[in-house]
């Protein structure tokens, strides 16, 4: 019987051979690293490919909205192994940028398959880039392709770009290397440096589906053609963009959100003298209440800092530093702090999750009070949050005084 | 002298956990999320104990009956014919949830590895495997089990270990669900049980023990552990994706997967590595049905032609396995068999137990 | 419950039947008569037209004709002419004793020990080919058989198979004799025993069964009686003949027992509680039951601190582990699920690929089947056209492949780690084994991509896992599991910390060293000291 079993193995191998059905070598796959959306505009495009509908079948809400996707697509052979390959040229000629129109995320890339002999391939997409104005129109359904596609990771990048979402994808660093791989790598290391919280994909979903809480999206601009700046977060009121952050908001946003790695610095001024700070080590702890029936939240951030620079100022001693923490402490809650909430709160974007933290902790409250998100923001707009920072100087450098 | 092939009581419940975690370790977090929210972690732990019943009663029957398998007992409580009728029942009931486990598990590798490829492959292969194994010997399904349990455990963990720098408390407060009612929150527990409850194989095997005494105590824990890992996987599962994305989510222990970060990016995915451990974990869950059938099916017929038994048993779960036509309709049919199998997984022993205890009825001991 | 050590009870039992030579059937009644040139001719009628058939007249104390006959290739010329017939020449016949002839011969003239008379023909053919020399003498009705056996063998060697850094240096040769003293060397100890059996009908081979009488299970020990015993055949050129009758499983492709050309290993595992076979005419020596972390281990391992030992131990496993997956799982990897390696590594691996082609599948294929070719025709090559080949081999499947854009470059680097990593392995049999397997991974690999890798792993762990070895699990100490044992597995804890021997093999001694009976020991000296 073994026999009989190993003999149908091979028996059938080279039958199956000849229909591997899901293999794909790699030249055969159309690797996208990054992927761009736009809205498209009626007037430059004289007609949408009929790929996947009929003109006319599908309703006005999805007939009238134009994706615009740009693809980025890795070129084989164009980056050499080892050391003394590559052709010195820069990244602008390693990738292949496409782009199609379409009126949902797979209409737009069946259109492009149909213009491709490669098999469009997300497993290595490392980047989607969304222009404001689709973010400000809401997310939803450009995500839900990416949620069900097999291919896709949670741990790619979503960003929003100010101005056209596909300038970001053309944006052609002068190092030999897929221009979608470095800005990913840009946004990488900027969670490694502590300028942008780990919001990518998965967890950007996660805060998206849950309730009381609200998304956040890096926001991004091209510099020059050659490069990316990370000009602030989005923040997002449901699945809409409600608003942004500045880069010195980030900061204050990790800290509240007591992400652990210091990555941002600020100037602190005392009377002529400028210091400026960078924060090392961040926590908080974000703590909710019932009083009275009505809901409050309490911030405690504790920020670790290094003194980085001080100009026009003689000598620094225990008392100045002392002097300069409770400076920068008023500094952040007032200028920086309390501002960023306010706006949040106006805005209606919880995106500290004070709305799912009351739900969890007052499951009661947020039953007989709260009931539905709509609610929830109307209270949290008139809420009270409370703010204390507490900044420590433990080092000032290699300097002594 | 001993013979050094009788099975250990470590094997025993070594046997039990890895046939608990099976197929379902990747979709129960939604079916569970989906009736009870955030009382998940709860639920499962209720559902866990209601499990224990079927695992105690089938080792305490094993203790009373210790020269005997199921089969075996089956005759002596129930009388021959009516004994060998349940018999019948309970190995139908298996091949039927191997059918409809192997669907399953061709689905998932469907689903998220081959789109392309028919679904009949992964079928054919996991049935193929099971019945290719040499059943003549008790030791070598104990030692099978015995070595794949580390494969299974240790990718699960090092899923599950990163995830926990992901989890976010208020995903999982408050641990009693928005709006849950007693009967919800059983109602869910029992997607568990229905997961953890396939354990019923240790009966053909208590009677191969060195010491079938043994055997309650061994059970429990690995029931214990078994179902553990089934908790936790919830626990992890929710506190990671709260209850609203969760049911998005087809299979979110795979989407753990998909989240975890590895240092050093050698597999820039680590979910390959969970679904490899999690096919080992499918087929020593869908050999523990197997075994049950052709040790079972002989010891009924009195033969011991295993191979062609074993063969016998292949057309009818490719049959059962290839009879949902979609995603949806594999689901009912898994949540429809698992909770029949509830009468004859736990229900059925129990039953067993009191009435061996009515009839003072004991095995053959030596 | 089926007893231990034995095979599953599917094997029918072979009918024996042993043909026997015709000419000794017909010799069995033809008996020796009192005239020397009617017996002689009776042997030249036979073996005339041998070569080395070789006959010598004399005269017995210089009266009496006497003829010695003798095959030339098997007896020592020397010991013929200086102690027999210089001998039976010189001395004189004194003519008071009443003692026959032959009995004064044996019992006084000449000195040596192995003596026998024979009677018939039959007989007289067995001691011939057997290395004795016949002496006829006029006048009596039998021959005296004298044991002039001589045989060449060379010196003993390092084994060229297990090479060590440190350790004994001495091997086993071709001589069952050489071979049981090589063992009896390092084992003075009244419980070795060497069973001998002749197996083999037209070969006559000799076998030897050694073991340690009081640690062997004997259940163990009357299985491999059991089994040699029912071995039917014409021949035994090398011990590899009888390992492929006592093995458990033909269809495997795993090896089962185990062997070794060194004294040391055999005495090693004899003191486990294991059967060792030796064979005449082989220098390798049968070890059983054997289990598969046997074949990653060398007797070098014992010798070595255990913390080096333990990491090289577990780098063996993963080289063996490597040898068997890496290049399936490559080709999974890279046709069906590039997602599981890092972005910038297939940009890179895909710049490799381009031109190349075929398929991943058909071009790892291509290159395990070139490196299989080469490999074996290095093996067979004297030493000095076979580093002429490997610089061809390297040079023509390397470079001028990868530049020819027959293959890609990264194809090249997996292949050499998977074939280097199954010559890492110290045992040839199990690497081969692995080897051979790693094509069935690949094509499975290459058509159902990780479900086909996975699958073909199992169903090679399920087979690894179904096999005995005279009963004994062949993956023990992992599955089932067992502590102690571990310990001397993929790691080698101190030797110190190992005191108790393999439970698998259920030794009669279950304890490597008895502390009580040492401590008593010690302290009885200690008394008479005082």
């Amino acid at each position: 019987m073994k026999k009989l079993g190993m003999l149908t193995i091979f028996l059938i191998s080279p039958l199956f051979l000849s229909a591997c059905w899901d293999s794909y070598e790699l030249e055969e796959r159309a690797n996208i690293l990054g992927l761009a959306v736009d809205l498209g505009d009626m007037n430059e495009i004289d007609e949408i490919p009929k790929v996947t509908h009929i003109e006319g079948e599908t309703p006005a809400s999805v007939e009238d909205t134009i994706y615009k996707v740009t693809a980025q697509i890795a070129v084989p052979g164009k980056i050499k192994l080892g050391p003394e390959g590559g052709t010195g040229e820069g990244s602008e000629k390693t990738a292949w940028v496409l782009e199609t129109y379409g009126h949902t995320m797979k209409d737009a890339l069946a259109n492009m398959q149909q213009q491709l002999a490669e098999k469009l391939y997300l497993g290595h997409l490392q980047i989607i880039v969304v222009s404001e104005d689709i973010a400000k129109q809401g997310i939803i359904d450009i995500s839900d392709y990416l949620r069900r596609d097999i291919e896709v990771r949670r741990t790619a990048w979503m960003i929003i770009s100010e101005g056209d979402a596909h300038s970001i994808l053309k944006v052609a660093p002068p190092i030999e290397t897929v221009p979608a791989l470095y800005l990913a790598e840009t946004l990488n290391n900027a969670v490694r440096f502590g300028k942008l919280p780990e919001e990518y994909l998965g967890k950007f979903w996660i805060n998206l589906s849950d309730i009381g809480v609200d998304a956040i999206l890096p926001i991004v601009k091209p510099i020059n053609n050659d490069r990316i700046f990370v000009s602030g977060l989005s923040y997002f009121k449901e699945e809409k963009m409600a608003g942004t952050m500045l880069p010195l908001e980030i900061g204050a946003y990790l800290a509240m959100i007591g992400e652990a790695k210091g990555g941002y610095s600020f100037m602190v001024s005392l009377d002529d003298a400028v210091y400026i700070l960078n924060s090392q080590k961040r926590s908080s702890v974000i703590q909710v209440d019932l009083q009275n029936g009505t809901p409050t939240a309490a911030i405690d951030i504790h920020i670790d800092s290094e003194l980085d620079e001080e100009i026009n100022d003689g000598r620094l001693d225990e008392k100045k530093i002392k002097e300069i923490e409770k400076e920068a402490n008023a500094f952040l809650e007032k200028d920086v702090l309390l501002n960023l909430i306010k706006r949040l709160q106006d805005d209606q974007s919880d995106i500290l999750g004070i709305g799912a933290r009351i739900r969890a902790e007052y499951s009661d409250y947020w039953k007989r009070e709260v009931k539905t998100t709509e609610q929830w923001k109307k209270i949290y707009k008139e809420m009270n949050i409370k703010v204390n920072i507490h900044t420590q100087i433990r080092r000032t450098g290699m300097e002594w005084d | 002298m001993k013979p050094n092939n009788a099975v250990t009581p470590v094997q025993l419940a070594v046997t039990i956990i890895s046939t608990i975690i099976g197929v379902s370790i990747l979709g129960i977090p939604n079916f569970v999320t989906e009736k009870v929210g955030t009382a998940a972690p709860l639920s499962s732990v209720l559902g866990v104990l209601m499990g224990g019943f079927g695992i105690l009663a089938i080792t305490l029957l094993g203790r009373r009956f210790p020269k005997q398998t199921l089969i075996g007992y089956n005759q002596e409580i129930l009388g021959k014919k009516i004994g060998n009728f349940f018999s019948i029942i309970v190995i139908l009931f298996f091949l039927t949830l191997m059918g409809v486990e192997t669907r399953h598990f061709a689905e998932v590798i469907v689903g998220s590895l081959l789109p392309n490829t028919p679904i009949s492959i992964a079928i054919f292969f996991m049935i193929f495997l099971c019945a290719s194994v040499s059943f003549l010997s008790v030791s070598t399904f104990v030692y099978i089990h015995f070595f794949y349990l580390p494969f299974i455990i240790i990718p699960l963990l090092i899923i599950l270990l990163p995830s926990i720098q992901n989890v976010t408390y208020y995903h999982l407060l408050p641990i009693t669900g928005h709006d849950v009612s007693i009967r919800m929150l059983f109602s869910g527990g029992m997607n568990v049980t229905q997961a953890v409850s396939n354990f019923m194989v240790i009966a053909m095997l208590i009677p191969f023990m060195k010491n079938p005494q043994k055997c309650v105590k061994s059970g429990l824990w690995g029931y214990a552990i078994g179902s553990l890992f089934f908790i936790i996987t919830i626990t992890i599962a929710l506190a990671v994706f709260g209850a609203e994305e969760m049911k998005h989510l087809l299979w979110p222990t795979l989407g753990l997967g998909k989240m975890v970060r590895i240092p050093g990016d050698v597999l820039s995915r680590v979910d390959a590595i969970l679904l490899i451990a999690w096919i080992f974990a499918v087929f020593t869950t869908l050999f523990s049905y197997y075994f049950l059938y052709v040790r079972g099916v002989a010891e009924l017929m009195r033969s011991s032609r295993y191979r062609l038994i074993a063969f016998l048993g292949f057309p009818f779960v490719f049959m059962v396995a290839s009879l949902p036509q979609d995603i949806y309709e594999v689901y009912y049919y898994v949540l429809e068999v698992t909770l029949v199998g509830l009468i004859i997984t736990i229900i059925y022993p129990v039953l067993l137990f009191i009435l061996s205890i009515i009839r003072r009825q004991r095995g053959i001991t030596e | 419950m089926s007893p231990i050590f034995k095979k599953s009870p599917t094997n029918k039992e072979g009918e024996r039947f042993v043909p026997n030579s015709s000419i000794i059937q017909k010799a069995q009644t033809v008996y020796f008569t009192p005239n020397i040139k009617y017996n002689f001719e009776l042997f030249t009628s036979i073996l005339q037209k041998d070569a080395d058939f070789l006959s010598k007249k004399f005269k017995v104390f210089g009266e009496t004709p006497a003829v010695l006959i003798c095959l030339k290739s098997l007896v020592d010329m020397e010991k013929i002419e200086r102690d027999i017939i210089k001998q039976l020449q010189n001395k004189k016949h004194p003519d008071n004793s009443h003692t026959p002839i032959t009995t004064y011969i044996m019992e006084d003239v000449l000195y040596y020990t192995a003596v026998e008379t024979v009677k018939n023909l039959a007989a007289g053919i067995e001691s011939l080919l057997a290395g004795k020399a016949l002496v006829f003498i006029e006048g009596i009705e039998q021959a005296m058989a004298l044991d002039v056996y001589t045989q060449e063998k060379r010196s003993i060697e390092q084994s060229e198979t297990e090479r060590v850094v440190r350790g004994p240096r001495d091997g086993f040769i071709e001589s069952l004799q050489t071979n049981v003293a090589l063992l009896r060397y390092r084992l003075p100890v009244p419980e070795f025993r060497v069973e001998q059996r002749e197996v083999g009908t037209r070969t006559k081979t000799k076998i030897a069964i050694c073991y340690l009488d009081d640690i062997v299970n004997p259940e163990l020990l009357e299985e491999v009686r059991s089994r040699i015993d029912k071995i039917v055949i014409d021949r035994i050129l090398d011990a590899g003949y009888i390992e492929h009758y006592i093995q458990d499983d033909v269809t495997s492709p795993f090896p089962q027992v185990q062997n070794s050309e060194r004294p040391d290993r055999v005495v090693g595992n004899l003191l486990e509680g294991r059967v060792s076979i030796l064979v005449d005419g082989s220098p390798f020596a049968l070890i059983v039951p054997a289990i598969f972390v046997q074949f990653y281990q060398t007797s070098e391992d014992y010798n070595e601190r255990w913390i080096i030992t333990s990491a090289i131990r577990i780098i063996r496993l993963a080289a063996l582990v490597f040898s068997l997956t890496f290049s399936s799982f490559y080709v999974t990897v890279l046709s069906f699920h590039p997602e599981l390696i890092p972005a910038t590594f297939v940009v890179a691996a895909s710049s490799g690929r381009q031109g190349v082609p075929f398929p991943v599948v058909i071009e790892v294929l291509i290159m395990e089947i070139a490196m299989e070719i080469l490999r074996e025709a290095t093996v067979r090559m004297p030493q000095q056209v076979g580093g002429a080949l490997s610089i061809v081999g390297v040079l023509v499947v390397g470079q001028a492949a990868v530049q020819a854009g027959f293959v890609s470059p990264i194809t090249v680097v997996i292949m050499a780690l998977s074939t280097i990593g199954s010559f890492a392995t110290p045992s040839y049999n199990v690497a081969t084994a692995f080897r051979v397997l790693r094509f069935i991974l690949i094509i499975l690999a290459g058509t159902f991509g990780l479900l086909g890798l996975a699958v073909g792993i199992m169903l090679v762990l399920n087979h690894m896992l179904s096999l005995r070895s005279f009963g004994v699990p062949y993956m023990a100490p992992f599955s089932p599991g067992n502590y102690q044992e571990l310990k001397d597995s993929f790691m080698r804890f101190p030797i110190q910390w190992t005191k108790e021997r393999p439970k698998h093999l259920q030794p009669q001694d279950k304890k490597r060293v008895d502390n009580r009976k040492y401590n008593k020991r010690s302290g009885g000296e200690g008394n008479n000291e005082t």
